[in-house]
């Protein structure tokens, strides 16, 4: 059982990802965009960070910059619709880029998102 | 003649024509009566044969009856010089020609002009309106997939936490549930290649073994009466490709071409090095000028439309009726070949088929050119 923080600007998909990892005992932490995310891990220094990357105010890209600066062995896992709200950018390889542990594409299933979750908890780290 | 024109003179009509070929003369200046062909003559033949280029023809004559004059200008004479001829006024009367002809040049030079402006301005206007699709489509890939998320995952979630509900009725409406959302995110992936043009990771070098193999798979779906030829023997240069991406592009080009052919033809795929290709392409519109490796499928179907043909590739048109494909099988052409660096170009005649084209960059050629660049001088 691990301490996890989910960042998503769509309300579905991080009730979708609280369910998922309360069913593996998980206790989870949920916040909306980057600005909020990057201030409760900052408060609840969670063992594991979930965010989406286009999200509005502040997008996980920069937040994950931030983080990992602050916190040099964070654990990440990145997930994303793939492209962009606008265009068809796609950040998920620039998460992998600045540190995230593994990158997910949505829609991804609970075996994927478990074993993400297992293998990025599993990798050495410091809080 | 002097006066600073350039001149070249013949003895008749036959040595004339002989010399119009290396001299390519504005204005000619010919005497009426001569030995063989006369002027008249000369100047019907190359009214013919200089057929809508410049020329501006003199003709030097003693007939000067007005139906002989009407005779001469129907022959296609421009102007003419009654004998004995002085040379001021033989002067005057070839700078008169010389002002037209210049005139003339001027025009056809402003005519060329604006039908390259028009064509270069279409050509932009179709390269924007694909990078706008492609903005697009990624945007909605996005968000697709955000949905697809929601969907899939609580019905896989629900599935789990809720086995075996109202005597397995629910595992089966949640199973249809997730097999939709699959069939969605495939669509989605499909959009995604056209937006980002996706390469996909694993590449091998493209070569003949690799295409027989497709060729091979793809005969099942081919009917009793479509024969599909392939020609791969011939030795080309590397070229790095994503195998399954090249299977979806040609099972995409062979469907199309079967469905062209109302499933009784020949579709032919040919495999090969092509050099100095200067066309401009047919999906993104920018001008090629280098050498390619090319792999074409073509058929001897109905052929299309050059309105149909700038169509083809936006998503989600198709000439199939509703319901019987999905309209994005060129735009993933489109997009696996430009994610590649490569290029499509497609010639199609209406009744009598199509050949799409698929022009692959040189692997070791872009190294080569990457290491060295151009030279510069001092």
């Amino acid at each position: 059982m691990a301490k996890i923080l989910v960042v998503d600007d769509e309300a579905q998909i991080r009730g979708l990802l609280v369910k998922m990892l309360s069913v593996e005992q998980h206790e989870v932490i949920e916040a909306e965009n980057g600005t909020q995310g990057g201030e409760k891990y900052r408060a609840h220094r969670p063992d594991l960070l979930i965010t989406d990357l286009v999200m509005p105010e502040k997008n996980g890209i920069d937040m994950i910059l931030e983080l990992k600066k602050e916190f040099p062995s964070i654990r990440i896992v990145a997930i994303s619709g793939g492209g962009g709200i606008t265009g068809s950018f796609d950040y998920l390889p620039i998460a992998k880029l600045v540190g995230a542990l593994h990158i997910l594409q949505k829609p991804f299933s609970l075996q994927e998102l478990k074993s993400a979750v297992a293998e990025a908890l599993g990798t050495p780290g410091a809080r | 003649m002097g006066a600073g024109y350039l001149v070249e003179t013949a003895e008749n009509a036959a040595q004339a024509l002989e010399k119009m070929d290396a001299f390519h003369p504005e204005i000619v200046l010919t005497d009426w009566v001569m030995d063989g062909m006369d002027g008249l003559e000369l100047c019907q033949v190359l009214r013919q044969r200089k057929n809508g280029q410049l020329l501006y023809i003199i003709l030097l004559t003693s007939h000067d009856a007005e139906d002989s004059l009407v005779k001469a200008f129907e022959a296609g004479t421009d102007d003419y010089i009654p004998k004995p001829v002085t040379p001021r006024i033989l002067l005057a009367r070839v700078q008169a020609g010389a002002r037209l002809v210049r005139l003339q040049i001027e025009v056809e030079q402003a005519r060329r002009e604006q039908v390259e402006r028009a064509r270069m301005a279409q050509q932009i206007q179709r390269a924007h309106k694909m990078q706008a699709i492609g903005k697009l489509t990624g945007g909605i890939a996005h968000n697709f997939n955000n949905h697809l998320a929601a969907i899939l995952g609580y019905a896989e979630l629900a599935r789990e936490m809720f086995p075996g509900v109202g005597d397995g009725q629910l595992d089966e409406f949640l199973e249809n549930i997730q097999q939709a959302g699959v069939e969605a995110r495939d669509l989605v992936v499909s959009l995604r290649s056209f937006s980002s043009g996706e390469s996909g990771s694993c590449k091998i070098p493209l070569m003949g073994v690799m295409l027989d193999d497709i060729v091979r798979m793809l005969q099942p779906v081919m009917t009793a009466s479509t024969v599909l030829e392939a020609n791969f023997g011939q030795e080309i240069p590397q070229v790095l490709v994503n195998q399954d991406q090249i299977y979806q592009m040609i099972m995409s080009l062979c469907i199309n071409a079967r469905e062209a052919m109302d499933g009784k033809g020949d579709i032919c795929l040919h495999l090969q090095y092509v050099r100095d290709v200067r066309a401009s392409c047919t999906s993104c519109h920018e001008w090629l000028n280098d050498d390619f490796v090319e792999l074409s499928v073509s058929d001897n179907g109905r052929g299309i439309d050059a309105e149909t043909l700038h169509r083809v590739f936006d998503p989600f048109f198709s000439n199939k009726e509703v319901g019987q494909g999905t309209g994005l099988g060129l735009s993933v052409v489109h997009g696996i070949m430009h994610g590649c660096g490569g290029h499509i170009l497609v010639d199609s005649d209406v009744g009598k088929g199509s050949n799409f084209r698929l022009l692959f960059p040189v692997a070791g050629e872009e190294m080569e050119n990457a290491g060295t660049g151009p030279a510069m001088s001092a």
